[in-house]
């Protein structure tokens, strides 16, 4: 596709040339049209013809680079891009949640802010509170995932078996002025309290990045 | 061995209809207009393009030595009394009956060629893909035209060429 916008840019102005060559190529024709062989008629026509033909080439794969981009346009412009939580990890020695988000759209989105809703277990000593509109301002670019971090309440307790958080994120989208909201809850169990990674059951197939060993 | 030409033929029209389907169904807009401007002008120019056509073979004829049938030939020039003219005499005349249609086809050719240059003119600064590609169906039927404008011009000056070399020779 980019090799065609490439050779359509070197070719168009040859498009717009072409018409000045035939046009002075007619004028020295005529010039000595009265005793032309048809020899030259044959020469001048293969040689008019080859010209044309490379114009008519490069329009229709011009024509052809177009139409390819404004597909791709319409597909990019057609798939909602919200951004999706692939995974999530507690870092125990940053005291923060880390969300892996991916964005399976065609368009960027823009990560605004957070929050976090802590909701003790039986076995947490910690009481319930909520963190809100933390800014983060992190751009996660088409077919792409970020690792975002969520740190949580400064001094609090480490998350014991059976706390909740309910953690959202609010995004921007490029076609509109509205501001989303993606929310994720994560229960921690005893793999999680560990600092394990909690991964969604199900995964698009796509070449990503091994996830960093989490907690020490 | 008949039977056999006739079934590669057969088999020949096949593909090429197979072929033009699937070349219809791919293309683009703009390659269409490319054929639509080919096949209209193709009509405005056929009487060119078989007129020079015969009159080139009459011509060649003539001023090989032969004598070619005339018939055709004097219906086509357009004088009074056709029979007493000679062979490279009744040739120019001919050229010359042919000389109208071929200023119409050429008049409506630079037409279609202004409307183009003309869409061509304003260039949308924020946004040169859309100057490279805007306008782009005048300039397919612009490009359709060509080639029969090309086939117009090369054939007519062969018939001209052919037309002088027959009175040179004579």
């Amino acid at each position: 596709m980019y090799i065609d916008y490439i050779i359509t840019l070197i070719c168009q102005p040859s498009i717009s040339s072409f018409l000045i060559l035939q046009c002075s190529i007619e004028v020295i024709w005529m010039k000595h049209n009265a005793n032309g062989s048809v020899q030259s008629v044959v020469i001048w026509t293969l040689v008019l013809a080859l010209l044309l033909g490379f114009a008519i080439g490069s329009f229709s794969a011009a024509s052809r680079a177009r139409a390819a981009v404004t597909a791709a346009e319409s597909l990019a412009a057609g798939i909602p891009p919200a951004p999706v939580v692939t995974s999530t990890r507690y870092d125990k020695a940053n005291d923060a949640l880390t969300l892996r988000v991916l964005n399976p759209g065609l368009v960027p989105v823009k990560l605004v802010d957070q929050s976090i809703i802590f909701k003790p277990g039986a076995a947490s000593k910690q009481e319930a509170y909520a963190l809100t509109a933390i800014p983060l301002g992190v751009e996660v670019a088409p077919l792409s995932e970020v690792e975002v971090q969520l740190k949580l309440k400064p001094n609090a307790e480490k998350l014991e078996v059976g706390d909740v958080l309910a953690a959202s994120v609010s995004f921007t989208h490029p076609y509109s002025r509205d501001l989303y909201v993606l929310s994720h809850v994560f229960k921690v169990n005893e793999e999680a309290a560990k600092g394990k990674e909690q991964g969604e059951p199900k995964q698009p197939q796509m070449n990503k990045a091994k996830p960093k060993k989490g907690g020490k | 061995m008949r039977f056999l030409l006739d079934l590669l033929w057969v088999i020949l029209a096949v593909l090429a209809a197979w072929g033009l389907a699937v070349g219809l169904l791919l293309a683009t807009p703009q390659e269409l207009a490319v054929l639509l401007g080919f096949a209209v002008f193709m009509l405005l120019a056929s009487r060119l393009l078989w007129g020079y056509g015969a009159l080139s073979v009459f011509a060649e004829g003539v001023g090989r030595g032969e004598q070619p049938d005339r018939g055709q030939a004097e219906a086509a020039a357009r004088v009074p009394e056709p029979e007493r003219l000679g062979f490279a005499a009744l040739a120019s005349f001919w050229l010359a009956a042919l000389e109208p249609y071929r200023y119409a086809f050429y008049a409506v050719y630079l037409v279609l060629m202004l409307v183009t240059l003309a869409s061509k003119l304003v260039l949308p600064l924020p946004d040169l893909w859309a100057w490279v590609t805007g306008s782009t169906l005048f300039e397919g039927v612009f490009w359709g035209a060509s080639v029969v404008a090309l086939l117009v011009w090369s054939i007519s000056s062969l018939a001209a060429s052919l037309t002088a070399k027959a009175a040179s020779s004579a």
